[in-house]
């Protein structure tokens, strides 16, 4: 396979995978037919992206969004999709979010009291110049 | 011609009624390859389009073959083969994929003849 047919192609295991997970367990899947899907799926790609890309194109915009996507796909008459990928996009989105404030949460120190804060690992401390003198009494 | 998809450890998934992630999807990376050749060379792709790309694409490939699956059931056939997809497509309301992927199809049987009629030679 040269470089430019690898480029465009799905690994057709994956694909395969996919498909099996549809069928009755006693059910095969031909050779071909896991190429021909794979060659249709690569088709399905580059026609959506390339209408969410003129959208991007005419909106003097740099990045595909994931709202260009859905729009590229109502565009295109795949309404179903359009509507179902909305509704994942608006869930991941949630999640996205959640991460964000999730992190933040751990990272700024604003949000924590002196008590929840982790103390340094030991290879911090080893590196502080002027450690505060140890009680040693005894 | 015809083999059985997933190894054993998308088996024990199955088995468990689990459909870990890498065997729902398609690899992020080879998504966002395919969708890189069609924008400018100046353009980017967000991570939440790749995503959702991908999602789509598991959709897409669920939808087809559950209606190629379903043509099989019927003619009480166990493989699904080219022609199936290739009519799953058209009766789906795929038409502009299904004639050039019937192309594609016959070309693709055109050299698995060759091939097995001019076997590469040893030696």
């Amino acid at each position: 396979m040269d470089q430019d047919v690898q480029d465009r192609a799905l690994p057709i295991a994956n694909v395969g995978r996919i498909m099996k997970q549809i069928l009755p367990p006693s059910a095969k899947i031909s050779k071909e037919g896991k190429q021909l899907m794979q060659e249709c799926v690569t088709e399905f790609i580059s026609f959506v992206t390339g209408e969410a890309s003129d959208k991007c194109h005419k909106e003097n915009r740099k990045t595909v969004n994931g709202d260009d996507i859905c729009w590229a796909l109502s565009s295109l008459g795949f309404d179903n999709y359009a509507e179902a990928i909305g509704r994942y996009l608006h869930i991941y989105r949630q999640g996205e979010r959640e991460k964000i404030n999730h992190t933040k949460k751990y990272e700024n120190p604003q949000n924590q009291t002196q008590i929840n804060r982790a103390p340094p690992p030991p290879l911090l401390l080893s590196r502080v110049e002027n450690p505060p003198p140890t009680n040693q009494s005894g | 011609m015809m083999d059985n998809v997933g190894g054993s450890s998308s088996n024990i998934a199955e088995n468990s009624g689990i459909i870990r992630e890498q065997d729902r999807l398609l690899p992020i990376a080879n998504v966002g390859k395919i969708m890189k050749q069609i924008l400018p060379p100046n353009a980017k792709i967000s991570k939440e389009s790749k995503e959702t790309m991908q999602e789509c694409v598991s959709e897409f490939i669920s939808f087809v073959t559950s209606e190629a699956s379903e043509k099989c059931r019927k003619e009480r056939r166990k493989t699904v083969n080219g022609d199936d997809i290739c009519w799953a497509l058209g009766s789906l309301g795929f038409d502009d994929y299904a004639e050039p992927l019937r192309r594609y199809l016959q070309r693709y049987r055109e050299q698995e003849l060759d091939r097995a009629n001019n076997p590469p030679k040893r030696g």
